[in-house]
């Protein structure tokens, strides 16, 4: 299985990048119209793609001809699926909800939820981290370095600058 | 004579509070992030990146700057105290240094590597201030056709590093490039690869890219880990500078290390790993104990030291003169440049020659102050590693975040980060070359900027790179890179490598 997935990427990855080169670069432009001989605006990008396809293919073609597996074997670090997988979604919510709720309720959120991941259970370590973690970034971040960082949305935004007055941010 | 007035001046610049300050919060940085093992210093310039907008192009250069010589040296800390490398420059530490410090206690382990780092940092950080602009002068001749030979010089010169990746460096060079692409093309305004969104019709930041993929990518590796080292310090450690005549019976190999370092910093897309790997490998050879390698030879814990702090200065060479990083750290500091308009290159050395000597000045001081902060961070490195990995990550995640933010106060650029960041990991995981994506997605617009002002100005005629005898020189470089690159996997093919 893993020996037909390590033909079967690259080649999957060539048909998508060559794609990409011949139809996708700049649809609906007339590129011919605007180019000098083979020299255009699509010139550089495409010759970037179709290299990067050959590459790909020329992976899978040393696996189908010498059967190696892979050009350099994968880390030798033993991964937990599980916790590989929360701290992947757990990065990525924490930037969806950034916009959502804003970065002063997403963050202590997130530092929790990473806490615990992490194997950390102390509730008082987590708590504290997570609350007193946020108060100085925000101060670091909102007074100090005036970013406009998101307040989140509706309630969320109300309550940020709730948060931000008790605070003595604003 | 110019150039040490030149420098001294530069020197008066650099020991102002503000400057020196700055240095010395860089170095600081620099030495703690290299000395935590899963973090390397590059995170730690990635993710200072952004900030660096709120400051000058100098003082962010010496901020930069500072992370990057402390960085450096900051990973043998814990190579020589837990004998787990902090950076991967840092290994051959863990091979000679790491028994010094079990037998001889970590002092002494300690004194020769920071002694070593200093001297070889030193010398390099002078090779910068008094051989760069000479280069530089040599530069100035240079017209479009000689700047894309010597970026796609430095574009290929990334395979140096990669010998054993070859393919996958090469496809990850080339989707770099390609990313690189991605937005409203400057010269036609045309919009390519956007695919609709409107979020790439102004491209992708490079910087969001470089923090996405080293600093995200790194925690989130770090984070799935099953089994994470035990980071408990059960010594005491504490560190000063070596004798001089300590010094003296180190001489030789600390002089072929910062020979060698040196030359290699020089090398674009070597860096110190290599410097430090190329050095250990030389001295194992040379070196008349040569058969005690490996059970805390002095010599062998000196000449990599000494190698890995040479590249930093040298490093800067090719980045100032011709606009093309020698190293990962080196990368981000040409990013640091081009965030405030400044364009690297040999006009930059008639433009604003002032700044470039207090550039050069901080660099020396920080390899002084990198002895100073590193005896203190070696005292209280113990403390450092009582705090649990999991704070540390989840800090380098949003400070990675709101950076990713800071870059253009745009919320696209956060999933953009994220999206490089999970590709990060993956790339990481899967043995796939970050490094590669990262040099491509910063060379690959200037590379095309070079081209298609070259073949404009000269009459769209490609000959015009081979016809010019120094862009003929240059691509002759780059096609010995790619055959030196080539030349295992040819001799594998051809059945001489005895498998």
């Amino acid at each position: 299985m893993r020996d037909v997935l390590g033909v079967a990427l690259p080649l999957a990855v060539v048909a998508v990048l060559a794609a990409t080169a011949l139809l996708w670069i700049a649809p609906g432009v007339d590129v011919a119209a605007m180019s000098r001989g083979a020299i255009g605006p699509t010139t550089w990008p495409k010759a970037m793609l179709l290299a990067a396809a050959a590459c790909a293919a020329f992976l899978a073609l040393e696996r189908v001809l010498f059967g190696r597996k892979a050009e350099s074997p994968p880390s030798a670090v033993d991964y937990h699926e599980g916790r590989s997988a929360g701290a992947i979604a757990l990065v990525i919510a924490y930037g969806v909800a950034i916009p959502v709720i804003g970065i002063a309720w997403s963050t202590p959120l997130f530092i929790a939820g990473w806490l615990l991941l992490g194997g950390l259970r102390a509730p008082l370590t987590v708590a504290l981290v997570s609350v007193l973690g946020t108060v100085g970034l925000l101060y670091f971040f909102v007074k100090l370095s005036l970013m406009p960082l998101d307040r989140g949305k509706g309630v969320f935004e109300q309550a940020t600058v709730v948060l931000y007055r008790l605070l003595g941010i604003y | 004579m110019d150039a040490l007035a030149a420098f001294a001046n530069g020197l008066l610049v650099a020991v102002q509070p503000l400057h020196l300050g700055v240095m010395v919060v860089g170095v600081l940085v620099g030495v703690i992030a290299g000395a935590l093992p899963g973090i390397s210093f590059v995170n730690a310039m990635a993710i200072a990146l952004p900030f660096t907008y709120l400051m000058s192009p100098l003082v962010a250069m010496m901020f930069l700057g500072g992370i990057y010589v402390g960085g450096v040296f900051g990973g043998s800390i814990s190579s020589l105290l837990l004998n787990i490398p902090g950076d991967p420059d840092s290994l051959p530490g863990c091979w000679d240094g790491y028994p010094i410090s079990q037998r001889d206690g970590p002092q002494r382990a300690l004194s020769i590597a920071i002694t070593a780092s200093a001297v070889g940092g030193l010398v390099s950080a002078f090779l910068l201030a008094f051989a760069s602009p000479p280069f530089a002068r040599f530069a100035l001749t240079f017209d479009q056709p000689e700047f894309f030979a010597a970026t796609v010089l430095g574009l290929v010169s990334v395979l140096a590093i990669a010998r054993s990746q070859l393919l996958a460096s090469l496809l990850s060079l080339f989707l770099g490039c390609a990313i690189g692409a991605i937005g409203t093309d400057p010269l036609y305004g045309v919009q390519r690869l956007t695919f609709g969104f409107d979020l790439l019709a102004n491209g992708i930041e490079f910087t969001v890219v470089m923090i996405g993929l080293f600093a995200l990518g790194e925690v989130l590796d770090y984070a799935s880990q099953r089994v994470r080292p035990d980071f408990g310090v059960r010594q005491k450690a504490r560190m000063g500078i070596l004798r001089l005549s300590d010094l003296w019976a180190l001489g030789a190999s600390i002089g072929r290390g910062t020979g060698i370092g040196s030359v290699i910093g020089i090398v674009p897309g070597a860096g110190a790993a290599v410097g430090a790997l190329v050095a250990y490998g030389i001295e194992r050879q040379v070196n008349k104990r040569r058969d005690e390698f490996g059970t805390g030879v002095e010599d062998g814990l000196a000449a990599p030291e000494a190698s890995k702090n040479a590249t930093t200065g040298t490093a800067l060479i090719p980045l100032l003169t011709l606009g093309i990083p020698g190293s990962a750290g080196a990368a981000i500091m040409l990013a640091a440049l081009m965030l405030h308009g400044v364009q690297p290159g040999p006009n930059l050395y008639t433009k604003d020659p002032g700044m470039l000597y207090a550039i050069f000045a901080s660099f020396t001081l920080a390899n002084i102050f990198m002895v100073i902060i590193s005896v203190g961070v070696t005292r209280f490195f113990g403390t450092l590693m009582r705090a649990d990995p999991a704070i540390i990550c989840a800090f380098i995640v949003i400070f990675s975040l709101v950076g990713a933010f800071g870059v253009r106060n745009n919320l696209a650029d956060v999933f953009i980060c994220l999206a490089f960041g999970v590709l990060g990991f993956f790339m990481r995981r899967f043995g796939f070359p970050t490094a590669p994506m990262v040099l491509g997605v910063i060379l690959g617009p200037l590379a095309e900027g070079y081209f298609m002002t070259s073949m404009a100005n000269y009459s769209d005629d490609w000959t015009v790179f081979f016809t010019r005898p120094k862009s003929a020189v240059l691509f002759a470089l780059a096609g010995g890179f790619v055959v030196w690159a080539l030349l295992p996997e040819l001799r594998r093919l051809l059945g001489r490598d005895g498998r």
